[in-house]
């Protein structure tokens, strides 16, 4: 899942961006409101964190130019605690609304609970046959027995369990699991599917050569 | 009650009122008094003065009270009532040695009925009718000496009685019963009382209506005033109705609630700015701690984690000072004042910052001159710093910094000119707001508090000084402080 923090305070900006990256996120930075809009608008977010006093463009205008063109989740996190604030920004099209300080679990909750909702789970958990997906604990069991996935090929699993029954394209893949910083050689996903076939059987994802991956189980 | 305003103005009322009422009742009933006495005296006189009936030479009473003494002798030669023994006329005189018929049947119904006696010179009763038992021969005073005989009017229980000195030195008695002029006098009484009573009623009523008219902007305002507390500040007093004595004290008092209402937006506005600018660094901390408690960090990224936590908490303590230091200005802490040399406190306070200086490129100039005042040194050089490094950091690599100290004889000045960036004119108005950024992105990674200019004007004011801002945009920024001398 690919992630795109806009923040002006670089040191919870770059704070934010590794606690992302910790929890197995993909994600990108942007310092001021119109670095974050030309990113937003560039690339394909699973969701957008978003301070509200920004240089540049500020939150709302940000928000209110991004509606215009994607549906991009987005989570506003802003010290402006007042009511008018929080009414205005989700009525402004923000999914959710986060005051700082805030604790790193709920952050996280609420980003997974908005690519969820986004992706039309409002589980956590997604069953596929005997394999089972936990967002919640970014675990996946099969039979009931713990599988041992890496990071990438958890979320490679959650990209393909979220769009299950649909065709995930390479360019999907990139865009959702590799950040701006990642060089991204193109065999990599090769071997990313090539790993989670082993762990969790060889029809568990569908080749559709020259296209991309599915789940259809 | 009598705390109230109203209570008094109704007590006052009452007062005036009931002695207004009793003056008039006991001048109506004082009259009617008078009026009702002299009533009965004329009519006692008028049957006193049937005695003895005429036709017996005696002349009229009124010719009594003439002065002319030489007339009175065929008066009093004349002794009608010895006629009472002489046979022929004795019936005739009878029948008038009675009261007068009209007298007699108008207070009939009275008791004592009226009555009369007519006393003869030696006190013998010569003729009576229903005297009370126990009554003497009165004492005329007049004597023949002292001129025409007066009658004489008293008073005996609840009789009227009237004695005159009839013929002979006999002496006539008329009296009757006052029953119905005190009948008269106790309808009076009671009519006055409900009246007055009725009166009494009515003025306190209207006095209660009329106070509370009166005191109604006066409610008005004070439940407006209560109304108004820290939450709601925002309601005044109306003045468009209100009364011309009353308009000048809603006057004041909206005014000190517009003053009381601008403290608390500002104090609210300055409490929410301060949380605001400390939730940033809470959150670098609460975040990167609850990250590196949560994975597993190598001893290189925990130490990166305690670096940013680190610079975090030095904002969060820089933040901290500055808001202690304005508050303690504020609140108008004084500290022992101090003779110094303002010269002196701009140089020590322009080596400190050459070295920031030079690493942005910046010349630093000086061009000092000993002056002497009075306050706070370490204040001073508080605000000398933080225009210096202003002036240093919102400047262009290769710029230049002038701070200069001058003194005449009216004021110590005090300025630093730059060649920096320069604030927009709108911007200008605002730089000495708490909090205020005109570059926010640029002043967060200084690591500015948005606090140092409100800090150097609130010093040099408590120094009754002045701070001003002068900028061109691209130009270059000169702030000035002028401190009158003598102050």
């Amino acid at each position: 899942m690919r992630l795109l923090v806009v923040e002006d305070e670089p040191d919870l900006l770059r704070v934010l961006a590794r606690m992302l990256r910790e929890a197995g996120y993909a994600v990108d930075t942007a310092e001021d409101g119109e670095e974050g809009l030309h990113k937003a608008l560039t690339w394909t977010y699973d969701a957008v964190v978003l301070d509200l006093m920004l240089p540049k463009l500020d939150g709302w205008q940000v928000l209110d130019s991004l509606r215009k063109a994607h549906d991009t989740p987005v989570l506003i996190l802003t010290a402006r605690d007042a009511l008018d604030d929080r009414v205005r920004g989700l009525d402004g099209g923000a999914d959710d609304y986060l005051v700082k300080p805030f604790q790193r679990e709920e952050l996280l909750a609420r980003l997974r609970a908005l690519i969820r909702r986004a992706a039309g789970k409002p589980s956590g958990v997604i069953e596929m046959g005997d394999v089972s997906l936990d967002m919640a604990t970014r675990t996946v069991t099969q039979s009931d027995a713990p599988v041992n996935l890496t990071a990438r090929e958890y979320a490679l699993v959650e990209l393909l369990a979220l769009h299950r029954g649909e065709l995930v394209t390479r360019t999907m893949i990139y865009d959702h699991l590799f950040d701006e910083n990642d060089d991204t050689l193109s065999n990599l996903v090769d071997v990313h599917v090539a790993n989670i076939r082993k762990k969790l059987g060889k029809d568990f994802i569908t080749t559709r050569r020259g296209q991309g991956y599915m789940i259809d189980v | 009650m009598f705390r109230s305003i109203r209570g008094r103005l109704q007590l006052w009322y009452a007062a005036i009122l009931l002695v207004v009422l009793l003056s008039f009742g006991a001048m109506l009933f004082a009259q009617m008094r008078h009026d009702q006495f002299h009533e009965i005296d004329a009519e006692l006189l008028r049957v006193a003065e049937s005695f003895p009936p005429p036709g017996h030479g005696h002349r009229p009473p009124r010719d009594f009270r003439s002065n002319d003494h030489h007339r009175e002798p065929p008066l009093r030669n004349d002794f009608p009532l010895q006629r009472e023994f002489s046979g022929e006329e004795k019936e005739r005189d009878e029948a008038r040695e009675e009261l007068p018929s009209w007298f007699a049947e108008r207070y009939a119904e009275t008791s004592p009925p009226p009555y009369f006696a007519v006393w003869g010179r030696d006190g013998r009763i010569l003729a009576s009718a229903s005297l009370p038992p126990g009554t003497s021969a009165p004492q005329v005073n007049s004597s023949i000496e002292d001129g025409p005989p007066t009658p004489q009017f008293t008073t005996r229980g609840t009789c009227r009685e009237l004695v005159r000195e009839g013929p002979g030195q006999s002496r006539i008695l008329v009296g009757r019963s006052l029953q119905p002029e005190l009948r008269e006098s106790r309808h009076l009484i009671g009519l006055l009382l409900v009246t007055g009573g009725v009166v009494l009623a009515v003025g306190l009523a209207g006095g209660w209506i009329i106070s509370r008219q009166a005191m109604r902007p006066l409610v008005a305002m004070s439940a407006t005033a209560e109304a108004i507390s820290a939450s709601n500040l925002s309601e005044r007093i109306d003045i468009g109705h209100t009364d011309v004595e009353l308009a000048r004290l809603a006057q004041v008092l909206n005014a000190t609630f517009a003053r009381l209402e601008e403290a608390f937006d500002r104090q609210n506005r300055f409490t929410a700015d301060a949380s605001h600018e400390l939730r940033t660094p809470v959150s670098v901390i609460l975040a990167d701690t609850e990250s590196a408690l949560a994975g597993t960090r190598s001893e290189e990224e925990l130490r990166e984690t305690v670096e940013t936590c680190y610079r975090a908490a030095n904002r969060m303590r820089d933040l901290v000072n500055a808001l202690m230091t304005l508050t303690r200005i504020d609140a108008g802490q004084t500290y022992q004042p101090e003779r110094f040399d303002l010269s002196r406190v701009a140089e020590e306070c322009a080596d400190l910052v050459r070295p920031l200086a030079s690493q942005h490129e910046v010349t630093l100039e000086l061009d000092v001159s000993p002056a002497e005042i009075n306050g706070v040194a370490g204040q001073f050089s508080q605000v000398i710093l933080n225009l210096l490094t202003n002036a240093i950091h919102y400047n262009r690599p290769g710029g230049l910094v002038r701070l200069a100290v001058a003194q005449d004889d009216a004021a110590t000045t005090l300025t630093v000119a730059d060649t920096g960036v320069g604030i927009s004119s709108e911007d200008q108005e605002h730089v000495f707001e708490r909090f205020y950024r005109v570059d926010k992105a640029r002043s967060r990674r200084l690591g500015g508090s948005g606090l140092g200019l409100s800090i150097c004007q609130s010093i040099v004011e408590a120094h009754g000084g002045r701070i001003t801002v002068r900028s061109e945009v691209g130009q270059g920024t000169r702030f000035a402080i002028r401190l009158p001398r003598d102050q």
